[in-house]
């Protein structure tokens, strides 16, 4: 990133118009209809922005925007990269459908302070553009945190006592990530490096000392790992689902979250680099860290009733897949690491899209309530099979490309277990998701078909549209926004030693991935033409429902029970930490404050003396 | 006019109004508030001119009197003092505005006299900050410390027994201050502040110079409300009038530490206060302390003001923290922190002023649904509260900021965590009252049904008052709260040009 195609108002432009979008929503709060029309009108607009620094991204001389001197000598600066605009692109992409969807959700259940809701909306989608083109270590914190801070009042949105414990929880976690990054960025600063995001990373030529590198790596590892949800800093994510579910869908699938792994690609990729991870090693740290919490939270995914909550456990997971993928040091896996937060982002978002869209026209929020829902809603539930077939990785969708990626960029790199991981974990989504899929269209003895009842079009279009996208993007990655070309300029720019043999071996994974794609169309294609054909007589075929069923039930028995032992042990331990923490914000209590009450005068009499007392010792103690 | 005149004109029109509006006020009581704001607005715009020719020209020096110093008093304005001076003007003066309505209730037909102390106390304050002259600033830190206890005093029957203590405190400090200052000019024979530091550079190895500085660091720690030493100041501020602690709480404490800093850039060797003495690391240690124990302090408050006085004692041993680091970078941040603190608190204690006004009450618990209610007055306190939680681009962010630099810088690791963590724990009891204010329905109607749960907040019991009928304060109290909360944020993102125009060459 040393040079840029020159200054340039664009990228400038990306984090200013959510930001006058969120004036212009506040100040037209008594107008419903204008309100929720600024979003959409902001998000399109901002797209184009975004869709227009791209080719300059993908070339590697990205557009730059220099806003103000924050520091003496550091300026605020935004970089249009490879890296930046694929997440720019993913989130207004995303906020455009959120915010079309919005409309559906928050009119269809009624929910009060729409007008907050939406201003706060779009203040994250301004910080999260801020941390995407962020092209320095000072630009990236002070958005990170502003991230933080505008995103509290979605989590505490409905006000009930559970949404108001789970802001508490979520500002310990987050603002404490906040400060270790500042802190490290402080500390970077004070060792005099020029921290400006370098592809290849700007430390590996600082000469650090092993303690200071490994230091500065403890703590910019946990600042970004707390957004990115790796265990065992994860526990605020589940208990933010309380927040409604466009919230949920945008910002706990997508911005936050995607903030927390896009900084842990910074970290790694920019930051460090790979040739000092792993010089250090400390690539086995993240490693171990993302590969358990990877498969952990999949198999906690499957205990979990509420479907948010077992999405949300989905997206630790998926979340850790990324992580891993990065800790691989890797030019095929960092491609595959960007196109995952891009694929997992449209993937994710439309599971929760459907599961907002099942809540606000039937209240159900468990999966067992959700027997034959399908045949109430069956383009929702629709969308929600195409994205749990790409969530477990089944070609031809957009997660199937970036899991071969990663999987074979993890084989390449001589780290096979990691792709052992990626296929175990496929396995495992596949088990928390279909069975949710062939509840839903179940018909037996003792469920009645309900009657079509689909929700409301401005909730089902942006999650057929999602779905589709996720479909589209599998079947050819480069279409419109050209993700794999940028994913691979920016993977190239990071190595740049691995040149022509990486190019070949991508060819060749490129090819073999197009092969498979090929393949799963057909296939799905086929049984996509069977299902249809046998809808009738497949629905009320109780072996495939009982049979789902007691696969599932096996993996629980099997896999869930072990894992959990351990991890209930673990969270408990944490959560107790956790619970003082917020016991102590809870409120002050009458006992505590008197303690600090009034000492009598003769008391701070004493400390007078006391005071000067100490004083006068050590200064007559120095001097002999 | 000339330039050379304007250290004394900073607290000139205080002083003479100070005298003019009591004897205005027998004759018209509605001419207090008027004059003390255009003595005030004077003095700020003195201030003003007096940071630009300093820029422009450096530090200059006006004789009292025409007496040549030594001899003679002198009162300097350098940059620091420029800076401190027009930042306690300036929020002194948005202060007075915004807080008419509380003097006016709470002085009722005393307005002259209260006015009068009002000015008195600035004039004490400017006063320390432009003198250059060592028995001088006693004689305004006397000043302003006795209009303090007077202004105190009128806060009712809690008021009068919080007034005694800080005046029994605040005279033992001023006495510690004169006696060190005593035992200085005893081995110096000069009260003239460069003048000491010239005697003292050629020879400061005598006990009395010794003895002077350490009596001199208690006095100040005692003004500066440094934890152990800060006893008196929860009570003065929780129970003086609003209109009282509105204005105190934010530029009083700050003049304190300014005059300790004093102590370290222009009297004092170099090095002095660090090695030969050990103020510098009493600072430390205390202001480290300080910001815990105030924090601890202000998280178990459950009334506003009680908690912001804790916070306030937090965010002064911060500035203690950075004068006893004592590298340049830290005396940027400590100075910095001056002004954000100073303009932060300000917005937080006039937003409580606005709330009580409207609301008869200041505990935590009587927030509920005051962010619907008093959207302009929680607005101004949210900023005030994001900026002193330390979130950018606030101001308040960048003390800590650099702060936490210079603790690095110095390998002062500590330094970094503690001023790191105190965020997290003003977040504690800062975030508390937010979510009070505006995601907790007021008195009785929760949504979902969760009628009767436990109050999440001690002190929102059933008793808290009913806010079902108020509305915003009116205009004069809620623009000048605002103001200060904009302020924090301009002041942000403009940081970089005060800390590299006014405060590295300061120091």
């Amino acid at each position: 990133m040393t040079h840029f195609a020159g200054l340039s108002p664009l990228p400038g432009l990306a984090v200013a118009i959510p930001l006058v979008v969120a004036l212009l929503v506040a100040a037209s709060g008594r107008w419903p209809n204008v309100r929720d029309a600024w979003p959409i009108a902001g998000a399109a607009l901002l797209l184009g922005v975004v869709a227009a620094m791209l080719a300059d991204a993908a070339d590697g001389v990205p557009q730059a925007t220099i806003l103000i001197e924050v520091s003496p000598g550091i300026s605020a600066v935004l970089v249009a990269d490879a890296a930046g605009i694929m997440f720019a692109l993913l989130a207004s992409m995303l906020w455009l459908a959120s915010s079309v969807y919005t409309i559906g959700y928050m009119r269809g259940l009624g929910e009060a302070n729409q007008t907050r809701f939406s201003t706060a909306f779009s203040l994250s989608i301004a910080a999260t553009m801020g941390v995407a083109l962020a092209g320095n270590l000072l630009t990236f914190v002070l958005f990170y945190e502003l991230l933080t801070l505008v995103t509290y009042p979605l989590v505490v949105h409905r006000q009930t006592d559970e949404s108001i414990r789970a802001g508490r929880k979520y500002l310990a976690y987050t603002l404490s990530a906040g400060l270790v990054l500042i802190g490290a960025t402080a500390w970077v600063q004070v060792l005099g490096i020029d921290a400006t995001f370098t592809a290849g990373g700007f430390l590996g030529d600082a000469g650090l000392g092993n303690a200071t590198r490994w230091g500065l790596f403890a703590l910019l590892a946990t600042g970004v790992s707390v957004k990115a949800a790796v265990m065992p800093l994860h526990s605020w994510l589940p208990s933010a689902m309380v927040a409604p579910t466009p919230v949920s869908a945008l910002l706990h699938a997508v911005a936050v979250v995607k903030a927390g792994v896009f900084g842990m690609v910074r970290v790694v990729a920019f930051v460090f680099g790979p040739a000092l991870l792993a010089d250090m090693g400390a690539w086995v740290v993240l490693a171990v860290a993302s590969g358990t919490t990877m498969i952990v939270a999949s198999v906690l995914a499957l205990r979990h009733d509420n479907l948010k909550r077992r999405l949300a456990y989905s997206t630790i997971s998926h979340l850790s897949y990324i992580v891993l993928g990065a800790a691989v040091l890797g030019p095929i896996a960092l491609t595959g690491v960007l196109l995952h937060i891009v694929g997992h982002g449209l993937t994710k978002i439309t599971l929760f899209f459907c599961a907002g869209a099942i809540h606000v026209r039937t209240h159900k929020e468990n999966v067992s309530e959700m027997d034959g829902i399908g045949w109430a809603m069956p383009l929702t539930m629709g969308a929600f099979a195409l994205a749990s077939l790409s969530l477990a990785g089944i070609p031809p969708f957009v997660l199937f490309v970036s899991k071969g990626y990663l999987a074979w960029g993890a084989a390449d790199s001589g780290v096979e277990v990691f792709t052992v991981l990626y296929l175990l974990s496929g396995v495992l989504s596949a088990a928390y998701l279909f069975p949710v899929v062939v509840r839903a269209f179940r018909v037996g003895r003792n469920v009645v078909r309900p009657r079509y009842a689909e929700a409301d079009l401005r909730m089902v279009v942006p999650l057929v549209l999602t779905a589709a996208g996720a479909l589209a993007w599998g079947i050819e990655p480069d279409l419109g926004f050209r993700f794999r070309e940028l994913a691979e300029s920016a993977a190239h720019a990071v190595f740049p030693e691995a040149g022509a043999i990486v190019e070949d071996e991508t060819a060749s994974l490129v090819h073999r991935l197009e092969l498979l794609t090929a393949a799963g169309i057909g296939i799905l294609t086929a049984a996509g033409i069977g299902i249809w054909l046998l809808r009738d007589r497949l629905g009320e075929h109780a072996g495939l429902t009982l049979g789902t069923d007691w696969a599932y039930r096996q993996v629980r028995l099997f896999v869930q029970a072990p894992v959990e032992a351990v991890f209930t042990a673990a969270e408990r331990a944490t959560s107790a930490v956790t619970a003082r923490v917020v016991a102590l914000a809870s409120g002050p209590s009458e006992e505590w404050a008197s303690v600090v009450g009034r000492p009598p005068l003769g008391v701070a009499l004493a400390a007078v003396l006391l005071t000067f007392g100490v004083v006068v010792v050590i200064a007559a103690a120095r001097s002999g | 006019m000339d330039m050379g005149q304007l250290p004394i004109l900073i607290p000139l029109p205080l002083f003479v109004m100070a005298l003019v509006v009591p004897l205005a006020a027998l004759a018209r009581p509605g001419a207090a508030f008027p004059l003390a704001l255009a003595a005030a607005a004077a003095s700020a715009t003195a201030s003003a001119l007096a940071l630009a020719a300093v820029l422009d020209g450096g530090p200059m020096s006006y004789a009292l009197g025409g007496w040549a110093p030594p001899l003679g008093i002198e009162y300097v304005v350098d940059h620091v003092a420029a800076y401190v001076s027009v930042v306690v003007t300036s929020v002194s003066l948005l202060v007075i505005v915004g807080t008419r309505r509380w003097a006016v209730r709470e002085a009722g037909d005393r307005l002259g006299p209260f006015y009068g102390l009002v000015l008195l106390l600035l004039a004490g304050l400017l006063g320390m900050v432009v003198t250059g002259d060592l028995f001088n600033l006693f004689v305004f830190l006397e000043i302003s410390s006795l209009a303090a206890y007077a202004l105190v005093f009128m806060g009712g029957r809690a008021g009068m027994v919080a007034g005694f203590r800080y005046l029994v405190l605040g005279t033992i400090g001023g006495a510690l201050y004169l006696l060190g200052v005593g035992f200085v000019y005893f081995a110096t024979g000069t009260l003239n502040m460069a003048d000491v530091a010239r005697i003292l550079e050629v020879d400061s190895s005598g006990r009395a110079v010794q003895a002077g500085a350490v009596l001199i660091f208690t006095g100040l720690g005692i003004k500066m409300a440094l934890v152990p030493l800060h006893l008196w100041l929860p009570d003065a501020y929780t129970h003086a009038p609003s209109s009282v602690s509105t204005l105190i709480a934010p530029v009083m404490t700050k003049v304190g530490a300014y005059a300790m800093l004093r102590m370290f850039l222009s009297v004092f060797p170099d090095g002095y206060l660090r090695d030969a003495v050990p103020v510098a690391d009493a600072l430390l240690v205390l202001g480290l302390a300080g910001i815990v124990l105030g924090s601890v302090a202000a998280m178990a408050q459950t009334d506003l003001r009680r908690m912001l006085a804790y916070s306030s004692i937090a965010n002064l041993a911060m500035i203690a923290v950075g004068l006893g680091i004592g590298t340049p970078l830290a005396l940027v941040a400590a100075l910095l922190h001056v002004m954000n603190h100073a303009v932060m608190k300000a917005a937080l204690f006039s937003a409580v002023a606005s709330v009580r006004l409207a609301t008869g009450s200041s505990s935590v618990g009587g927030l509920a649904g005051l962010g619907r209610r008093m959207p302009l007055t929680m607005a101004a306190f949210t900023l005030g509260a994001v900026s002193m939680v330390g979130i950018p681009p606030a101001a308040g962010f960048f003390s800590k900021w650099y702060m936490a630099q210079a603790g690095l810088q110095d390998g002062q690791w500590l330094v970094a965590v503690v001023v790191l963590g105190s965020s997290l724990m003003t977040a504690v009891y800062l975030f508390r009252v937010l979510e009070r204010a505006y995601f907790d329905p007021p008195n009785g109607h929760p949504p979902d049904g969760h009628l009767g749960r436990a109050p999440l907040v001690a002190g929102a019991a059933p008793d808290a008052p009913d806010v079902g009928a108020a509305g915003e304060s009116p205009a004069d109290v809620v623009l000048p709260a605002l103001a200060l909360g904009a302020a924090t944020i301009v002041l942000g993102v403009l940081n970089v040009a005060i800390v590299t125009n006014v405060l590295e060459p300061g120091v």
